[in-house]
């Protein structure tokens, strides 16, 4: 084993000398780190053209490199849609709105209506010219009827069918009733929304809408605030609304779970951009409940 | 599926019916132990504590030998606390020596019969040694730490060696020395152990539980080395004494108060300031010891850099410890630690968050000697609480609290050349929650689990020179229906200079912790029992180590290790910019090596350390197949750094020491992002008029990016002088982040914010020290 003996001084130079190289290398260096890679993409946009609403509206994101709330001021971008068919060109309206979170958000609108089973391209444009589009095709008008009612005493339910349109996503139902004022002098008819119902896709490409009258009454009476069997509760009319869309309005996972479809471009039908814009509209059918069916629901006839 | 014993080895938690298997295991394994204690009790054996007789504390490493004329005859070392036991000694005339350099040899004759149980307690003198004294183990001086099989072993000098901003060491920068300790940045107190979760270590002191004692400023923690004794720390592979954790065991000791007289500090620097007291209560036998620092950073820290450092603590430290008798002793420990401040500073969207937490715990433990038996026992009584929160400026605050009562009974019988060691242990929880509903949909959670259990691990010698500790931990949580079987592992073989380390074992952990780790800089942690599908975390570790010492001044060790992590949980992924604790299942695996070079001589001191480490995680979330198209994702996860290098230097130049420490750790993953949009849900029910919609982060593949290396190097001048009237005064100047290199702790992806660590930072301190 060597015998030298340990040099301090030697030791601090090369102390020294390394720490000198580190402060020479390392003096006040930053490295930067970009972690937002920008993209070609420039806007996301949501909403869908109702050939059953004479004002088309959308809301529109633009796809920025920093996460800002959106500004109370014009966003860059110009928005018009084209009938392909007929080759009409609308150029749509920014509107800031304020919603009820007090976050600003852009809805562009355009007044006119749109025509069923007609195609539709939406173009967002921005000043540098990147543009983001959509190819909408709306659904045509559908033709709704009663395909069977079954009535047992406490289970009643009506099957109805849209014949003609390419998908329908959801249903809605309301029960328009009449309630006696509490002392009976007289009544008022109340209309009862019943946010959803069963809908499935026929075997003949035809969609099926189930309600289940004895079922909601269970809902109507809580919503009414009545207590069962108190005060006479009586259906003048029903009244089913289907959601009619076009062919690529289908979620990929079956339902619309908005923490499973936030993934960007898990659901979207849009080029250079994000977000889904359809064709949809309410179809509404009405119809009255005989008698017999009517009180075996639950309620009461005039 | 059949209950293979293939399975019963792949998966070895046996919740529900097989806790009859665990009650019978007990069962056998307690009257394996009583009725080994018969056959023990005919030993010879001659034990006790050696401690040092200027202040009476207690001295480790000591060689305790017999000799019988000039032949060594057996032999040990003392260990924890000073105690020494040698055992199987055949009747007959000794010459019992005691020797530890710095201190005069201690000598006595000794007569042994048969079945002679003596107890022993000696006192060393402050002196010269001889320099050819017997080695009975392969002990270390300080400033060699100790590195075996994933163990680390450091003393109070180990922890002063590395520059730190105020006078007095902390734990918590040796801790950021050890390869494969990786720490987010000096904000925050969060280590990760070789690819674990902070959650996932278990931090010890004297037997007390510490949930969270790293403070929010990463430079300290609960421990300053003036209360250190000693500190284990096990990076993997850890005993059957120590379970509830699956990646890390912190395990420290603290010193006694003097017993002979009074002594004290009072301590001044930019970021601390503090004292210590301690003395004896009753002359030779009680002590007492008290360490109080508190955070002064707003008045001077924050000056010295100009800008908003928002972080405050304290903590205090205090024990009494007495020899009761010639074979008992006794002491009292008590914690308190404090920390608030705000680790995220807020953006366009969201408010400033600031997390406050609390330690309080208690130990009494108890150590004796039975006289009728050639055993140790400890017997340790401890209660530890945590108390956490976060919250914004709007938000409601999210608050966890944890409380626990432990009780343990550690037993160690000891040979001629081994140890058998078993013990039991129950512990009860309460644990707290209100998470705003963010975690699987509830606000308020409170409940209670209870853990029992025991463990055995005898040490035995195998041929070609292995010295084995094998044994298994055998726990139950009843509340949980869950109940667990972990063997466990350990080998050492030392030939010549060479040293070979093997360590192995399994581990679950059934109170887990939830924190938001997208950018790995989360501190909020709530704890809760496992009440997971997929079952409880699970590890398994394996470690083989070489050590060879050069020579008396060079060693130089590498370590490999890997880890298999079963029923983990990590943040589901959302587009959405917010806190998440919502939960996917995940499956991990690391693996790395560590490299150690340690050079010790009088006057210099050093080592460079170089950790390679890859850590991989597997998530399962049900989305993961919508979204990536596989029904897994593999990542690495935001504490996977793979590169890491300390270089630390001690140097005394009389008059003054040198401390310096270059770090330097690859960057860490992180989610990079595309751009920002926002998302409504497009179904009939959509008015774009009234709906506001959600901000959104359009993200590429999780953890896509790196964020930039670190490097920085801290370097301290330190001189003492001696005062009139036994006073010490050391005063200290330094340079934190000497190069004032730009290190970034948080990015903030959403603003292109970021916030870097400390910059270039001069301190000085002053510590003055009295003894009576």
């Amino acid at each position: 084993m060597s015998k030298r003996s340990f040099n301090p001084r030697l030791m601090s130079w090369v102390l020294g000398l390394g720490l000198l190289l580190m402060v020479w290398t390392g003096t006040g260096c930053e490295e930067a780190v970009d972690p937002v890679l920008e993209t070609d993409e420039a806007f996301s946009l949501y909403g869908f053209l109702d050939p059953s609403a004479d004002i088309q509206a959308i809301r529109v994101y633009s796809i920025d490199g920093l996460l800002l709330n959106t500004a109370a001021e014009p966003l860059d971008a110009e928005i018009r849609s084209i009938n392909r068919r007929t080759g009409e060109e609308v150029v749509w309206r920014d509107s800031v709105i304020t919603f009820d979170d007090r976050s600003v958000g852009h809805v562009y609108y355009a007044r006119f209506q749109a025509e069923h089973e007609t195609p539709y391209t939406l173009s967002a444009t921005r000043s540098d010219g990147r543009t983001t589009t959509v190819d909408i095709l709306t659904p045509p008008d559908g033709e709704a009827s009663i395909a069977n009612v079954f009535s047992a005493r406490s289970q009643v339910q009506v099957d109805l069918t849209w014949a003609n349109v390419p998908r329908v996503i959801q249903a809605e139902v309301s029960y328009f009733v009449r309630v006696p004022f509490p002392d009976r002098s007289d009544t008022t008819t109340v209309r009862v929304d019943i946010k959803r119902s069963r809908v499935e896709e026929n075997s003949d490409g035809t969609w099926r809408v189930s309600i289940l009258p004895s079922a909601d009454i269970g809902n109507v009476f809580t919503i009414l605030n009545i207590e069962p069997g108190r005060l006479p509760v009586i259906l003048d009319m029903i009244e089913v609304r289907a959601f009619v869309t076009s062919e690529d309005w289908v979620s990929p996972v079956g339902s619309f779970d908005p923490e499973l479809l936030v993934q960007p471009g898990t659901f979207s039908n849009v080029t250079d951009g994000f977000g889904f814009v359809g064709g949809g509209y309410f179809d509404r059918f009405q119809f009255e409940l005989d008698d017999e069916a009517t009180r075996n629901a639950g309620f009461s006839v005039e | 599926m059949a209950q293979t014993p293939q399975n019963m080895l792949r998966d070895q938690s046996f919740p529900k019916r097989r806790h009859s298997v665990l009650i019978h295991g007990v069962t056998c394994f307690l009257l394996a132990v009583f009725l080994a204690l018969p056959s023990v009790a005919q030993q010879s054996i001659v034990r006790g504590t050696v401690v040092a007789e200027d202040d009476g504390e207690p001295l480790q490493g000591v060689n305790v030998t017999l000799f019988q004329g000039d032949q060594l005859i057996t032999g040990t070392a003392s260990g924890t606390d000073g105690i020494y036991a040698i055992a199987d000694i055949s009747p007959g005339v000794y010459t019992m020596r005691a020797t530890f350099i710095g201190f005069e040899t201690w000598e006595q004759e000794l007569d042994m019969g048969a079945a002679d149980r003596r107890i022993i307690n000696i006192v060393l003198a402050a002196g010269e040694t001889e320099l050819d004294e017997v080695v009975v183990e392969g002990d270390s001086d300080a400033g060699m730490a100790r590195v075996l099989a994933g163990q680390t072993t450091l003393r109070p000098a180990d922890v002063e060696r590395i520059p730190s901003p105020d006078v007095s060491g902390d734990l918590v920068n040796y801790l950021t020395t050890v390869p494969g300790i990786v720490s987010i940045g000096d904000r925050g107190g969060q280590l990760f152990i070789r690819g674990g979760e902070p959650w996932q270590n278990l931090v010890l002191l004297d037997g007390m539980w510490i949930y969270q004692p790293f403070h929010i400023l990463g430079f300290f923690s609960a421990f300053p080395t003036d209360i250190l004794q000693q500190v284990d720390i096990y990076a993997g592979g850890f005993t059957s004494q120590y379970g509830g954790r699956i990646s890390s065991v912190i395990d420290i000791k603290s010193r006694n108060g003097d017993k002979k007289g009074y002594a004290g500090s009072l301590s001044a620097a930019p970021f601390v300031s503090g004292f210590t007291l301690e003395g004896p209560i009753a002359d030779d036998y009680v002590s007492f010891l008290v360490s109080y620092r508190q955070s002064v950073i707003e008045q001077g820290a924050a000056r010295l850099v100009d800008d908003d450092l928002p972080f405050e603590f304290d903590d205090l430290f205090a024990k009494t410890h007495a020899y009761v008798n010639a074979n008992t002793q006794l002491s009292l420990s008590l914690l308190r630690t404090n920390d608030r401040g705000s680790v995220f500073e807020g953006n366009d969207l969201e408010d400033p968050e600031f997390v406050e937490w609390e330690n309080r715990a208690v130990s009494a433990r108890y150590l004796v000697f039975p006289r009728a038996f050639p055993i140790m026992a400890e017997f340790i009584l401890s209660g530890s609480r945590l108390k956490s929160s976060q919250s914004g400026i709007t938000e409601e605050v999210r608050f966890s609290k944890l409380s626990s009562a432990n009780t343990t009974v550690n037993v160690t019988h000891f040979h001629r050349n081994s140890e058998v060691r078993w013990g039991l242990f129950a512990r009860t929880l309460e644990l707290q929650s209100s998470l705003d509903g963010l975690y699987q949909g509830f606000f308020f959670r409170k409940e209670y689990a209870t853990e029992v259990g025991a463990y055995l691990e005898p040490e035995f010698m195998l041929p070609w020179g292995w010295q084995v500790r094998a044994g298994f931990r055998i726990h139950s949580f009843p509340s949980q229906d869950t109940g667990f079987l972990e063997p466990r592992f350990r080998a050492v073989k030392v030939r010549d200079r060479d040293e070979f380390t093997l360590a192995a074992g399994m581990f679950h952990q059934e109170i887990v912790g939830l924190t938001d780790r997208r950018d790995a800089a989360g501190v909020f942690t709530a704890w809760t029992t496992s009440t997971f599908d997929q079952g409880v975390p699970e590890a398994i570790h394996a470690i083989a180590g070489y050590r060879r010492a050069v020579n008396q001044r060079l060693e130089v060790s590498v370590e490999g290790w890997a880890k298999k992590l079963n029923n983990l949980f990590i943040p589901e992924w959302t587009a959405y910019p917010r806190f998440t604790t919502r939960i996917q299942p995940a499956e991990g695996r690391v693996f790395g090596a560590d490299f150690r070079v340690q050079y010790n001589r009088k006057r210099f001191n050093g080592f460079i350390t170089y950790g390679l480490s890859n850590v991989r995680y597997t998530a399962k979330q049900e989305a993961i197949a919508l979204w990536y198209g596989s029904d897994e994702l593999d990542f690495r996860p935001a504490h996977d750094r793979r590169h890491q290098i300390n270089a630390v230097a001690s140097l005394d130049l009389k008059p003054f020491d040198i401390d310096v420490r270059w770090q330097f750790g690859s960057g860490l993953p992180y989610s990079r992002a595309l751009g920002f949009d926002g998302f409504m849900v497009v179904d009939g029910d959509l008015d774009v008029f009234d709906d506001p919609g959600n901000r959104r982060v359009i993200y590429e593949e999780p953890y896509n990016g790196i964020l930039p290396t670190y490097h920085r190097l801290d370097i301290t001048f330190q001189r003492e002088m001696v005062l009139p009237g036994n006073s010490r005064l050391t005063a200290l100047a330094g340079v934190i982040n000497m190069y004032d290199r730009q290190n970034l702790f948080y990015l903030d992806v959403f603003t292109l914010r970021r916030v870097d660590q400390l910059p270039f930072i001069p301190t000085i301190g002053l510590k003055l020290e009295m003894d009576q």
